[in-house]
C-alpha cells in the first residue's frame, strides 16, 4: 500500500492538469457551439478536391 | 407531380425551365435566384453542401442589397474592432439552418482575398470575421455572403446578452471542476466503502480521506459559490429557496467530513458533497443554456440614410448624397431611397413616384402607390423606383419607434406563470429543515453525535437532485428534439402552457396565407378549347414576365414564358400592351382593356374578393383572371384540429374587410376582425384575457410583435420580421402549419414525461427522508440511491427524442390533396 503515497499525489497532478486544460478550452470558446463542432469533422474529411473548383459545368453553360 | 426545387425545396412552378447541372446531374429549380446561388456554390467548388446539409435553406431573394454604407468607418465600428491592421467584425446571419450552412459560408469566404479568418457559430448564427482592409471591404464580404443566399446584418450584442454569455462560461468552468473532481473523489470513495466492509488500516483510510479533502475543497469553494450566494440572497429577501437546504447540507456535510478526517471518526461525505454540486450545477447549466436561444436582435431599419446634399449641384441621375446615421436625421432633412431599400424614416415624398410595400404594418399584400406629397412610414420597403423624401419625424418619434414602445408595454403586461417546481420548492425547503430539526431533537436524547449524523443524512438525502434535474432535463430534451424538427422554442415554459389554451388568434397575410399572389380562378370570355386556353395563359405569362407588380407573379408560376412578343409597353398603374402576330394585346385593369375591346360583365364577380385582371386583343375579349393571396397549405387542417380540440379560432388582420371575411369564410373561422392596428390587436387580446381566456397567437408581421408579446403563447412563421421573431415563444423554421400540430403533440408528450419524472423524484425523496430520519440509511446507500434516481430522470427525459408526431403524415397528405383539388378547380373554371 506504500505505492499509494506516490500514486495519489500523481493523481492530484493529473487532476490539476485536467482542470487547467478544461478551463483553457472554455476560455478558447470551444464549448460555445456544440452542435456545429459535433458535425464539422464529418464535413472536411470528404473533400479531396476542395482547392480545385469544378469548372466543367461552367464551361458548358458559357460556350 | 410536384417537383421540389433542388436548392430550396419549394415547389417548382409548372413548366419552369430553371435547372442547373451539378456534378453531372440535372436538377430543377424554382427561380433564377436559386439557380444563381447554386451556380455560385458550384463555382466555388462547394457543391458538397448539397450532400452534407440536413435542412433546406430559405428561398434566396432576387434583389441584391447595397452594402456600401458598411464601408463607412463610423458605421463599421458599431459591430467591428480594429486591431493590428485587421478588422474583427461580427455579422449576424439570417437563414442558417444546419451545420452545412456554416461550412458553406466558411469555405466560400475564406477563398476571398483579404479574409484571414472566419468562424460561424451555428447556435447563435453569428459570424466572426477577421479581414484586411487593404485587400477587401465590408461590402464585398457581405455581398459574398448574400451570394450564397444568406442575409448578413451587423451584430452588436446587447449588454444583457453579453452578461448572460459570461455567466454561462463561468458556470461551465464551475461545472467542469465539479465534474472532474467528482470522478476522483468518487473513485477514492469506492475504496473507502470497500474498506468499511473488508477492513482497512487507519493510515490508508486517512490518506484516502485527505486526498478527497484536497479535491473537495476547491469544488466547494469555487463550484459551490452560486448556491451560497443564492441562499444568502433568498434569506435576505425572506423567501427561502432551494439554495438554503442545499447550502446547509453542503456546509454541514463538508465540516462534518473535515472533522471526521482530522479526528478519525466513522464517516466522511466528500463524495456526496462533490456529487451534489455537480448534479445541481448541471441542471442549472442546462437551464441557463436554453435561455440563450438563437434569436437575432431586431434590425428593422438600415444604419444610415442617404442624406441629399442640397448645396452641391444636381447631377443627372442620382442626386449627390452622403451617409447620415439614422439617429442624426432631423425633420426637414431630404433623403434619397433607391428601389429595393427600406425607407429609414417617416416622411413625405418630395420627388419621384414608386410603390411601397407596407404588408408588415397593415397586412395588405398589394403595394401602395406613392407619389409627391404622400406620407411614407419608416420600415416600409421601396419597390419600384427611386424616391426622395423629406423627413417629418426624428428616429425617436417615428411610427416604428411607437410600435416598439407599444411592444415594451405589452411585454410588461404579459400574464406570468409560476413554474410548478418553484411553487413547490419553498414549502419543501421549510419541511425538510423541520424534519432535520425534529430528528436531531429526537435522537439527541439518546446520543448527540449520532443525532448530528442523522440530521445531516436527512439534509443530504433530501437534497433533491432528481427533483431539480426533472424539469430542466425534460425541457432540454424536448427543445433539442423540436429544434431537429424545425421548431425553435424560446421559452420552455410554453410546453406547460400549451394545454390550457381556449382561443387561437391568427394573423392573415403571411400566416394563414402565403402573402403571394396566385390565380384563383379563370373566366374564359370567348369559347376556347384546352390548347387555346393554354396558349392564352402563356401569352398572359409572357406579357407579365418583366413586370415587377406583385399580381404579375401569379402568372409567372402558372405558365412558362414561351411566346415571343414585340413592342411591349407598360402603362404604370394600368396594365401592359404588347403585339403578337400583328395583333395588339392588353392585360391589366378593366378600364385599360376596355379601350381596346368591349368586355362582357362578370357573372361571378360577387363570389370573388381578389383582384380582377383582364386579357383582351383587338378581336375579342379573352379571359378574366381572379387573383388572390394563396392560402398556406395545412391552414384548413390546423383550424379544424383546433376546433375539435375545443379551441375557438379568430382572425385578426390589418387588411381590408372583404379580403379578411373571404378568407374567414373559406377556412370556417367564425370571428374575424379586419383593419386592425397593432394597438387594436393588443386591446382585443387583452379583452379576451380579461374574460379569463388564454390565447395562442400565430403571426408574422412587424405589427404582430406587440400582440405576440401579450398573448399567452405566440408562434411566429420563419419569414416573420426580426422584431416579431424576438417576441414569439415559438418559431417555425420550416414554415409549415402542420408543425403547429407537431408542437402540440410534443408538448403533450413532454408534460407526460415531466409528470413521470417529478413523480419519481418525489417518491424517491419521500421514502428516503423518513428512512434517513429513522437512522436507517447508510451514507453509501444514500449516494447510490441519489445518483440512480438522477440517472433515471435523465434517461426518461431522453425518450422525448424518439417521440413521433402522430398527425404529421395525415396532414401532409390532406394538404397535397387539397392543393391538387384547388388547382383542378382553377383549370375547370
Amino acid at each position: 500500500m506504500d505505492s499509494l503515497y506516490l500514486l495519489l499525489p500523481i493523481a492530484l497532478i493529473f487532476f490539476g492538469t485536467a482542470v487547467a486544460l478544461f478551463f483553457w478550452a472554455v476560455k478558447d470558446k470551444q464549448f460555445d457551439d456544440l452542435e456545429k463542432e459535433g458535425q464539422r469533422i464529418l464535413f472536411d474529411s470528404d473533400q479531396p478536391k476542395q482547392t480545385k473548383p469544378e469548372n466543367t459545368d461552367e464551361s458548358q453553360s458559357k460556350p | 407531380m410536384t417537383l421540389a426545387c433542388y436548392h430550396c425545396g419549394q415547389t417548382v412552378p409548372k413548366n419552369s425551365s430553371y435547372a442547373l447541372n451539378i456534378n453531372g446531374a440535372n436538377h430543377a429549380m424554382c427561380c433564377p435566384a436559386c439557380v444563381a446561388v447554386a451556380e455560385c456554390i458550384q463555382q466555388a467548388g462547394l457543391s458538397d453542401y448539397y450532400r452534407l446539409r440536413s435542412d433546406n435553406p430559405d428561398t434566396p431573394k432576387t434583389d441584391k442589397a447595397d452594402f456600401t454604407l458598411f464601408n463607412n468607418t463610423a458605421v463599421l465600428r458599431r459591430f467591428s474592432e480594429y486591431k493590428a491592421d485587421r478588422w474583427h467584425s461580427r455579422l449576424s446571419l439570417s437563414g442558417i439552418h444546419c451545420a452545412a450552412c456554416t461550412w458553406l459560408i466558411e469555405h466560400h469566404l475564406i477563398q476571398l482575398d483579404g479574409v484571414d479568418r472566419i468562424d460561424v457559430n451555428l447556435q447563435n448564427a453569428v459570424a466572426h470575421i477577421v479581414w484586411n482592409p487593404q485587400q477587401t471591404s465590408m461590402s464585398e464580404i457581405m455581398a459574398a455572403i448574400q451570394e450564397l443566399g444568406y442575409q448578413p446584418l451587423p451584430d452588436s450584442p446587447d449588454q444583457r446578452q453579453q452578461l448572460l454569455r459570461d455567466e454561462l462560461s463561468k458556470n461551465l468552468r464551475r461545472l467542469g471542476l465539479a465534474g472532474i473532481g467528482m470522478m476522483q473523489v468518487g473513485m477514492v470513495a469506492i475504496g473507502l466503502y470497500a474498506g468499511d466492509f473488508q477492513g482497512i488500516d487507519n493510515a490508508t483510510r486517512d490518506l484516502l480521506r485527505y486526498f478527497s479533502l484536497i479535491i473537495t475543497t476547491p469544488i466547494l469553494l469555487y463550484s459551490g459559490q452560486p448556491f451560497f450566494k443564492g441562499a444568502w440572497r433568498s434569506v435576505k429577501a425572506r423567501a427561502p429557496g432551494m439554495d438554503v437546504p442545499v447550502s446547509l447540507a453542503l456546509i454541514a456535510a463538508y465540516l462534518a467530513s473535515v472533522y471526521a478526517t482530522m479526528f478519525g471518526l466513522e464517516h466522511v461525505y466528500f463524495d456526496t458533497v462533490s456529487m451534489f454540486i455537480f448534479f445541481l450545477l448541471l441542471s442549472r447549466y442546462l437551464q441557463a443554456r436554453l435561455r440563450l436561444g438563437q434569436f437575432h436582435q431586431a434590425q428593422l431599419l438600415p444604419e444610415a440614410a442617404r442624406l441629399i446634399n442640397t448645396t452641391a449641384a444636381n447631377s443627372d441621375s442620382q442626386p449627390p448624397f452622403r451617409w447620415q446615421a439614422i439617429a442624426e436625421l432631423v425633420p426637414g432633412d431630404r433623403i434619397f431611397i433607391p428601389p429595393g431599400e427600406i425607407i429609414p424614416a417617416d416622411g413625405i415624398v418630395t420627388a419621384g413616384s414608386s410603390r411601397i410595400e407596407t404588408s408588415a404594418f397593415n397586412g395588405e399584400f398589394l403595394p401602395q402607390s406613392v407619389t409627391q406629397g404622400c406620407q411614407v412610414l419608416a420600415g416600409s420597403g421601396n419597390i419600384e423606383a427611386s424616391l426622395e423624401i423629406e423627413v417629418t419625424a426624428s428616429a425617436e418619434n417615428s411610427s416604428l419607434n411607437a410600435m416598439q414602445k407599444l411592444l415594451a408595454k405589452a411585454q410588461s403586461e404579459k400574464p406570468h406563470f409560476a413554474q410548478l417546481a418553484d411553487r413547490l420548492a419553498s414549502r419543501f425547503v421549510i419541511a425538510v429543515i423541520l424534519v432535520a430539526l425534529i430528528s436531531f431533537a429526537y435522537w439527541a436524547q439518546f446520543d448527540l453525535e449520532r443525532a448530528f449524523i442523522i440530521a445531516l443524512s436527512v439534509l443530504v438525502v433530501s437534497c433533491p437532485c432528481a427533483l431539480s434535474l426533472a424539469t430542466p432535463t425534460t425541457y432540454a430534451a424536448a427543445i433539442t428534439a423540436l429544434r431537429r424538427r424545425g421548431i425553435v422554442l424560446r421559452n420552455s415554459l410554453i410546453l406547460e402552457r400549451l394545454k390550457k389554451l381556449n382561443v387561437a388568434v391568427f394573423d392573415k397575410t403571411g400566416t394563414l396565407t402565403l402573402g403571394r399572389a396566385r390565380i384563383e380562378s379563370i373566366e374564359w370570355l370567348s369559347p376556347q378549347n384546352e390548347a387555346q386556353q393554354k396558349e392564352i395563359l402563356a401569352i398572359a405569362a409572357a406579357m407579365e414576365a418583366d413586370s415587377t407588380h406583385p399580381l404579375a407573379q401569379a402568372f409567372k408560376t402558372e405558365s412558362e414564358n414561351t411566346v415571343s412578343l414585340s413592342t411591349i409597353t407598360i402603362f404604370a398603374g394600368e396594365g401592359i400592351q404588347a403585339k403578337l402576330a400583328g395583333l395588339r394585346y392588353r392585360i391589366g385593369k378593366a378600364a385599360f382593356c376596355e379601350k381596346l375591346q368591349t368586355i362582357p360583365t362578370s357573372t361571378t364577380a360577387k363570389q370573388h374578393t381578389g383582384s380582377e385582371v383582364l386579357l383582351v386583343n383587338e378581336n375579342q375579349a379573352l379571359a378574366r383572371f381572379w387573383i388572390a393571396d394563396q392560402i398556406r397549405p395545412g391552414a384548413a387542417e390546423l383550424i379544424s384540429a383546433f376546433a375539435s380540440a375545443k379551441m375557438s379560432c379568430q382572425l385578426l388582420s390589418g387588411d381590408r374587410a372583404a379580403a379578411v371575411d373571404a378568407l374567414a369564410n373559406k377556412l370556417n373561422i367564425n370571428h374575424a376582425l379586419s383593419e386592425c392596428s397593432a394597438a387594436n390587436k393588443v386591446a382585443h387580446i387583452q379583452q379576451l384575457q380579461s374574460q379569463g381566456k388564454t390565447v395562442l397567437m400565430l403571426g408574422d408581421g412587424v405589427n404582430d410583435a406587440p400582440v405576440m408579446a401579450c398573448a399567452d403563447v405566440s408562434i411566429a412563421m420563419s419569414a416573420a420580421s426580426d422584431l416579431t421573431r424576438n417576441q414569439a415563444d415559438v418559431l417555425l423554421i420550416s414554415d409549415s402549419l402542420s408543425q403547429v400540430q407537431t408542437l402540440f403533440d410534443f408538448a403533450q408528450a413532454t408534460r407526460h414525461i415531466l409528470r413521470q419524472n417529478i413523480f419519481w423524484a418525489l417518491l424517491y425523496n419521500g421514502t428516503a427522508i423518513p428512512l434517513a430520519a429513522m437512522g436507517l440509511i447508510a451514507p453509501w446507500l444514500a449516494a447510490i440511491g441519489m445518483s440512480a434516481s438522477s440517472l433515471i430522470v435523465v434517461l426518461n427525459a431522453l425518450r422525448l427524442n424518439r417521440v413521433r408526431a402522430k398527425n404529421k403524415t395525415n396532414i401532409d397528405r390532406t394538404a397535397t390533396a387539397l392543393e391538387s383539388q384547388l388547382s383542378s378547380n382553377r383549370m375547370a373554371n
